[in-house]
């Protein structure tokens, strides 16, 4: 490195430069969900959690936590959030304390804000599982409701079930809100993140 | 503390071992209904994710495919965004 900073942890791993802006804390909360029956809790974006894309969400053991082009599904009745943003896209940060800055002077991160500490992220295939103790979970793509006929048709929510404390399995689940197209079922993007 | 940084969480602070910081490495732009392209960030270490929610993306080594799974062309100017988190 000929100039500017450097943190790395302990496998010496960089955390924060001069050059990658961080997702930093911006919003965070504890909910209660719209109870949709069936112990499902509809949680929108815009109404019970921000309308921002980076949403970390506490995940209990065995609960489940969906994803659609509204918000969450969890039967999880009241959850914690963290939302992220992009340090440059937060407020200045006022005080005092150290800022860094890019070559093009936007923040690329600051001290007495908020950052993810990110175990893993991972895909999971469809009825795959995917080994994470952490309890923060970030579902990164949103997807459609995977609808599939024979007889009646069963429109389910895709996400993630926390089966241990070590383990989470790709789920879909019927919520009773989905539509009857005929799409998926497809694999599901996840962050895994210890505390934020 | 011994070592690094202490980073603050609304938890407490943090002195991070082996866990990593989400940053933004790259932002490419799609059009169309699938596509693929290549990153050299996708070792392992780092995470791609979109910021349309209407994009699913598949991905190993290398090469990033991307679909999108609600049968509606991706408008120009779309814009996939690569995270790294290590």
């Amino acid at each position: 490195m000929s100039f500017g900073i450097n943190i790395k942890n302990t496998n010496g791993d960089l955390l924060i430069d001069q050059t990658l802006t961080a997702y930093m804390l911006s919003d965070s909360g504890t909910v209660s969900g719209q109870d949709i029956g069936g112990g499902y809790y509809l949680y929108e974006r815009g109404v019970e959690v921000p309308n921002i894309r980076e949403v970390f969400i506490q995940c209990d053991v065995g609960e489940f936590l969906g994803t659609s082009t509204t918000g969450f599904v969890s039967t999880q009745s009241t959850i914690d959030y963290r939302a992220l943003k992009l340090a440059k896209d937060l407020p200045d940060p006022t005080g005092y304390g150290l800022i860094v800055y890019d070559d093009l002077g936007q923040k690329v991160w600051f001290a007495n804000g908020s950052v993810a500490i990110m175990d893993s992220s991972a895909k999971i295939d469809v009825s795959g599982s995917y080994t994470s103790s952490s309890d923060w979970v970030y579902i990164t793509t949103v997807l459609p409701y995977y609808t599939f006929g024979g007889g009646a048709y069963r429109s389910l929510v895709q996400g993630v079930r926390r089966t241990t404390s070590s383990n989470y399995d790709w789920a879909a689940e019927n919520d009773s809100l989905g539509p009857s197209l005929t799409v998926g079922p497809f694999p599901v993007f996840c962050a895994f993140a210890s505390a934020i | 503390m011994a070592y690094g940084i202490e980073l603050n969480t609304i938890l407490g602070t943090a002195q991070l071992t082996t866990q990593f910081v989400p940053r933004i490495a790259d932002e490419i732009s799609i059009s169309g209904s699938s596509g693929s392209f290549t990153t050299s960030l996708n070792d392992g270490n780092s995470f791609v994710y979109t910021n349309n929610p209407r994009v699913l993306l598949d991905y190993s080594g290398s090469t990033v495919d991307w679909e999108e799974v609600f049968g509606d062309p991706v408008v120009t100017g779309t814009v996939i965004n690569l995270v790294r988190v290590k």
